[in-house]
């Protein structure tokens, strides 16, 4: 079976409707794109043509391609679309996949993404392993039973690391339900390429259209943000407000005050938290400038024109790709920067909630017990949120994102308020 | 030292060795066709190699053409230790480094390293140069519980160990796939195959395996086991054990009589009163395998290369056969002075 058109990471020439549809329109597309980047910004979910006729189907794919072509020659001009496309196809894409109508399809797509050879369907895993093993209990159910896929582990790292599904003979076995989070990062990976490829083969003739959805796009997102109630937090100039720093931050943060150096990732994760808070390009400069003890000796221009400076300025996307990066995520961060409840000992974490909590009551005991157990079995996002608990007095959700965390931190603290409108209070910009 | 004693043991050996004897060692006896066999042979020219020469200097970025071309090199330099690294798209040179240049593949290693035991060697060793045969046994489990893991678990069938020349062993993956594995997908793995946070300060141990019952079944029968083996009726009798005398024989006719897999008696003696998570962490303090990660995920690492001479003690790293591993302890790798006679 070949992968449903509505993945669009699809190139043309694999989609299966006639190829002469899909000649650059430029009276047209620019429309359409608007149409699907409207449906997206309003978070609407849709398969194109669902349960429609062919015509209309080739009409739809047509569209599904020409608007979400289009945007991603918008994304490869502006950062701000760049992140916002890949997260919204994203979501869409997952969202897809869980409703997609038959395994067979869900089969296709992760064979798509990770090659034949890595994907079993579930005959080739009950050919080769036996149901009957005690390690295969759970898939005695029919459903589990028939929707159980393996794929080579090496695909989906993530799942390996945390031991979240079984791993037998180089495969993980599962439903593929269970794979839904896995494909959408590899969805995500692939649109990444696909965008840049994009900014290199830009046509001359759709420049100025593009130009004009870029902007137009990169403004309406920006609205949208506060017509959703989602605060501008770079309004609030948080990066001075250590108090809602989540700990891995608030670790690197204090590590830079104290000895002033960082390793180079880490030095990127604070840098673009940082940025995301609102710190402007000179204020990160004057910063490091500062801060950092192998600036001992050169001026501040020099610094600001060396190496150093380049690189900060790289995370404002003004040097090598130029892309505007956001902060990384928790996932992001667990797997490749720094996050103190997964690569700090219980140990040294227990020390530092106790030189913050002294004297601890029974109750702030056993969440800081429960903090630590989160810890040892490798929960860092539910000990972050243990962590919030215990410094705000309030329940808070797994952490997914450091912003996120300094967001309702700020909120719980009265700092920001849901309702405010950051442009009439005469906070910065 | 002999193997079936408990008394320390540091190598006696300790005179630097001279050079002329380490570039006759590499000229006489050392063959390069045992490299061959666990590197190969098509990427050799494009392989990095690196040296620590007996002034202390250390140098990276060489890359020889042939196997014979490495050999000359080795004769004509005063060699201390000689590494093997990854193989790149071009040879490693002095100017094109192994930053500039594009990495393509090197085999999954593993250290394993009696130094990082020190925190449970009970047997009172210390260090990288004491070893007894009780704390040896800790790197000859590991070595054991790691291929039979990589090779049930993630599928992998070619899977070569070589004696470090010291205090432990490294196992080289040599299966296509893991060569080109990136530092994700390998820190993935250490990741599955780490219980033990913290090893060298607080020694936390994860409990939760429910999603993966053959690697909490394996520990079972290989780690849990190999410590109910070795542990003393005293132990036994101690936190977080307190088993009573009738356990205890049960447990110890059982070791020594039943066919069944050991499961079957772990689960059997333990009774309701017994706090299974406080053993199940105790026995993983003890006798887990401890891997060095970085040796593990960083894909531009180098190792020590099989059959190149240790030059604190003057043994070769040589290959061990990993079904006779608990057979084998360092003085049985043959030293220069031997090779030389």
């Amino acid at each position: 079976m070949s992968v449903p058109d509505w993945v669009v990471t699809k190139r043309i020439s694999e989609v299966s409707i006639p190829q002469e549809h899909f000649q650059i329109d430029m009276n047209e597309w620019p429309r359409i794109a608007r149409e699907r980047a409207n449906k997206l910004i309003q978070g609407q979910r849709w398969f194109p043509a669902s349960g429609a006729l062919r015509a209309n189907y080739e009409r739809e794919i047509y569209e599904e391609y020409a608007g979400h072509g289009l945007l991603r020659f918008a994304a490869a001009e502006n950062s701000r679309v760049f992140g916002w496309l890949i997260e919204q196809e994203g979501d869409l894409f997952e969202w897809r996949f869980k409703n997609a109508k038959t395994l067979q399809e869900k089969i296709a797509i992760a064979k798509y993404f990770f090659g034949d050879s890595k994907v079993f369907e579930p005959k080739e895993v009950w050919t080769k392993f036996d149901i009957n093993h005690s390690y295969f209990k759970d898939f005695r159910r029919k459903n589990k039973r028939i929707e159980a896929i393996g794929i080579y582990f090496a695909c989906i790292p993530k799942i390996v690391s945390f031991r979240s599904l079984l791993l037998r003979d180089g495969l993980i076995i599962g439903t593929i339900g269970d794979f839904a989070g896995g494909l959408k990062i590899a969805f995500e990976r692939l649109l990444r390429d696909r965008i840049k490829e994009a900014r290199e083969k830009m046509d001359r003739t759709v420049k100025g259209a593009v130009r004009e959805l870029q902007e137009e796009l990169g403004k309406q997102i920006h609205a949208v943000s506060y017509a959703s109630g989602k605060v501008n937090i770079e309004d609030y100039d948080l990066f001075n407000r250590q108090d809602i720093f989540p700990q891995c931050m608030l670790d690197l943060y204090n590590e830079v005050m104290e000895k002033g150096h960082l390793g180079h990732q880490e030095r990127f994760q604070l840098g673009l938290f940082l940025k995301r808070l609102g710190m402007s390009i000179d204020e990160q400069l004057r910063f490091w400038y500062e801060r950092a003890v192998d600036n001992v000796g050169i001026t501040y221009e020099q610094f600001a024109s060396s190496t150093p400076g380049y690189i900060i300025r790289h995370m404002y996307g003004l040097e090598g790709g130029e892309t505007d990066y956001d902060a990384p995520s928790c996932s992001r961060i667990q797997g490749e920067y720094y996050c103190t409840f997964l690569h700090q000992s219980v140990d040294e974490i227990d020390k530092s909630i106790r030189r913050e909590f002294k004297n601890p009551s029974r109750k702030l005991e056993e969440t800081i017990r429960l903090l630590e157990s989160k810890v040892i079995d490798k929960k860092p996002s539910e000990a972050c949120a243990v962590m919030f608990s215990l410094r705000y007095r309030r329940g808070a959700k797994p952490i997914r994102h450091p912003i996120g965390y300094s967001t309702y931190a700020a909120r719980t603290k009265g700092i920001i308020r849901k309702d405010e409108d950051p442009q009439q209070t005469g906070k910065k910009k | 030292m002999s193997k079936n004693t408990n008394s320390k043991n540091t190598e006696n050996k300790k005179l630097p060795i001279e050079t002329k004897l380490v570039q006759q060692y590499y000229k006489e006896v050392f063959d390069p066709g045992d490299l061959i066999s666990i590197i190969g042979l098509s990427t050799f020219y494009r392989r990095e190699f690196a040296f620590l020469l007996v002034n202390d200097v250390f140098v990276r970025n060489i890359s020889f053409k042939s196997a014979s071309d490495l050999v000359n090199y080795l004769v004509r330099n005063p060699i201390k230790r000689a590494y093997v690294g990854a193989v790149y798209d071009v040879p490693p040179t002095k100017n094109a480094t192994i930053q500039k240049i594009k990495w393509e593949s090197r085999e999954f290693c593993f250290d394993l390293d009696l130094n990082d035991y020190d925190l449970v060697r009970i047997c009172g060793c210390q260090g990288k140069e004491q070893y007894c045969n009780v704390c040896w046994s800790l790197v000859q489990d590991a070595a054991t519980f790691l291929d039979r893991t990589l090779r049930e678990d993630f599928g992998f069938r070619d899977i070569i160990w070589v004696f470090s020349g010291r205090r432990g062993f490294h196992g080289w993956v040599r299966d296509k796939e893991a060569g080109i594995l990136t530092q994700e997908q390998r820190n993935s793995m250490i990741q599955y195959l780490t219980l033990i946070k913290d090893e060298k300060r607080t020694q936390a141990v994860e409990k939760d395996l429910k999603h993966v019952l053959p690697l909490r079944d394996r520990i079972i029968e290989m780690v849990a086991k190999s410590f109910f083996q070795k542990a003393t009726e005293k132990e036994l009798r101690a936190e977080p054990f307190k088993f009573t005398k009738k356990q205890i024989e049960r447990l110890q006719y059982n070791l020594k009589n039943s066919s069944r897999p050991f499961h079957y008696t772990y689960d059997s003696i333990l009774e309701n009163k017994q706090d299974r998570d406080a053993i199940f962490t105790h026995i993983i303090t003890y006798r887990y395998p401890r891997i060095d990660r970085k040796v593990s995920i960083d894909i531009r690492r180098i190792l020590k290369i099989p059959g190149s001479v240790q030059d604190t003690n003057g043994r070769i790293c040589c290959k061990v056969d990993i079904k006779k591993i608990h057979k084998f302890f360092p003085e049985n790798a043959p030293t220069i002075w031997d090779l030389l006679s």
